[in-house]
């Protein structure tokens, strides 16, 4: 269930979703704001989809 | 700095011969058996002029939006909602074929060829070759398909015309195989077939004239559907039906059957080369334009940090089908079923619509591809 290669996989991921937070906030500043939603919404889905998947499909 | 962006029809061209026939590698010709048997030629023939027509009805409409993509349609009819609201069907169709074919890609590779790999260190190539297209950026994404695609097709024809000394014409009779109400009623929903040409609705902007573009959309179908008649009818010529809906991929079967003395056998291994090489283009192509049709949907300054996390999505989203077979009766079933509603109906309502707004249309941005 946590195996090295999982921890690996989980971390790259919190890297990943930081790294869209942070384009989102830019692009908040932006005063892009439904385009910064959007893109919050997607660094969501790329920890949640990915915890899924392999949850049910290991 | 905003980059200019403009590429010829020959580019054009190959990228749509490309996402139109890359389906002829995996399981087009032994759906086409499947629908309507000995007539899955004649049913493609049927296809392909449906699509010819919806085109012709397509161009003549959007004679007065030159240059401007579905995008700029929705925007133009209903402001930012409808940018969005077209813009989110768009990125969902193109989601859901580049996370179907990426598994479909992936499990055929591990049967033909990585048969002891792990199916996510497979897809994981695919997946890493699209995301370094997606960054060199559409110019070059076009531009290699210019180079590549020949040879791609060159290489399909050479298995195409190897076989053909085994081929028994015979085998594609009855010429109306399991009836006309497949062919004629069913089969109008294959018109889907041809649903990758919602690209070329993306490309617009890119190939600036009119004239340009419907020069394109003209060949890029043709040879398209040339590609596809020859494979229909060279399956069901070799292999004969019902054997035919039992092969897993048709293409790759009548490959392996391919002898010439001693020296050429086993041309399959160029099947392979070919397939791998059209896969990639195929995705790398499908997932640029989604996360450009994102940024230009919601109007990000920049693509490229969306290429990883898309890439996540996609990856994950394509191991969401628990088998294979899932994974070909969602693309069969309801993609090849549906998908033309939205590249040929919700094209032509966004023309119609479009042509009862009276006010002006917005003039041209430079393309940023940043």
């Amino acid at each position: 269930m946590f195996s090295f290669t999982r921890v690996l996989i989980y971390i790259g991921l919190l890297i990943l979703f930081i790294y869209t937070c942070s384009y989102g906030t830019w692009t908040w500043k932006k005063k892009n704001y439904f385009g910064a939603i959007i893109v919050f919404v997607l660094a969501v889905s790329i920890i949640a989809l990915p915890v899924y998947t392999m949850l049910t499909r290991g | 700095m905003r980059n200019k962006i403009v590429f010829g029809k020959w580019e054009a061209v190959t990228v749509l011969i490309n996402v139109i026939c890359t389906k002829v590698f995996l399981n087009f010709p032994r759906k086409v058996a499947e629908d309507a048997g000995t007539a899955g030629w004649l049913m493609t023939i049927y296809v392909s002029i449906l699509a010819f027509s919806a085109f012709f009805i397509i161009s003549r409409l959007y004679a007065r939006f030159e240059g401007k993509d579905l995008i700029d349609l929705g925007e133009h009819i209903g402001g930012s909602i409808g940018r969005i609201l077209v813009g989110s069907i768009v990125i969902s169709f193109l989601i859901y074929m580049a996370s179907m074919y990426l598994r479909e890609f992936g499990e055929n590779m591990k049967v033909i060829s990585l048969t002891a790999s792990p199916l996510s260190f497979v897809i994981m190539f695919f997946a890493v070759g699209m995301v370094i297209a997606a960054y060199v950026g559409l110019e070059a994404i076009v531009r290699f398909q210019a180079i590549a695609v020949p040879i791609i097709a060159t290489g399909f024809l050479i298995i195409i015309i190897a076989v053909l000394p085994i081929a028994d014409f015979k085998n594609v009779t009855p010429i109306l195989g399991t009836g006309a109400y497949d062919i004629f009623v069913s089969g109008f929903f294959r018109i889907s077939i041809f649903s990758e040409l919602l690209i070329l609705f993306l490309l617009i902007p890119f190939l600036r004239t009119h004239d340009n573009f419907i020069k394109t959309g003209y060949t890029a179908l043709g040879i398209s559907s040339f590609f596809l008649i020859t494979s229909a009818v060279v399956v069901l010529a070799v292999i004969d039906y019902p054997v035919t809906i039992e092969s897993f991929l048709p293409i790759h079967r009548i490959a392996t059957l391919i002898n010439y003395g001693r020296f050429f056998q086993r041309i399959e291994s160029v099947f392979v080369l070919i397939w791998v090489g059209a896969g990639l283009l195929y995705l790398s192509t499908a997932f640029f334009f989604i996360v450009y049709t994102f940024k230009k949907t919601f109007k990000l300054e920049y693509y490229k940090p969306l290429i990883l996390p898309f890439a996540v999505l996609v990856y994950n989203l394509s191991f969401l089908p628990p088998n294979l077979m899932t994974a070909i009766q969602l693309e069969t079933q309801y993609f090849r079923t549906w998908s033309w509603l939205v590249t040929f109906g919700m094209t032509i309502i966004l023309l119609v619509m479009a042509r009862f707004i009276k006010k002006p249309l917005q003039k041209r941005d430079e393309i940023s591809l940043e």
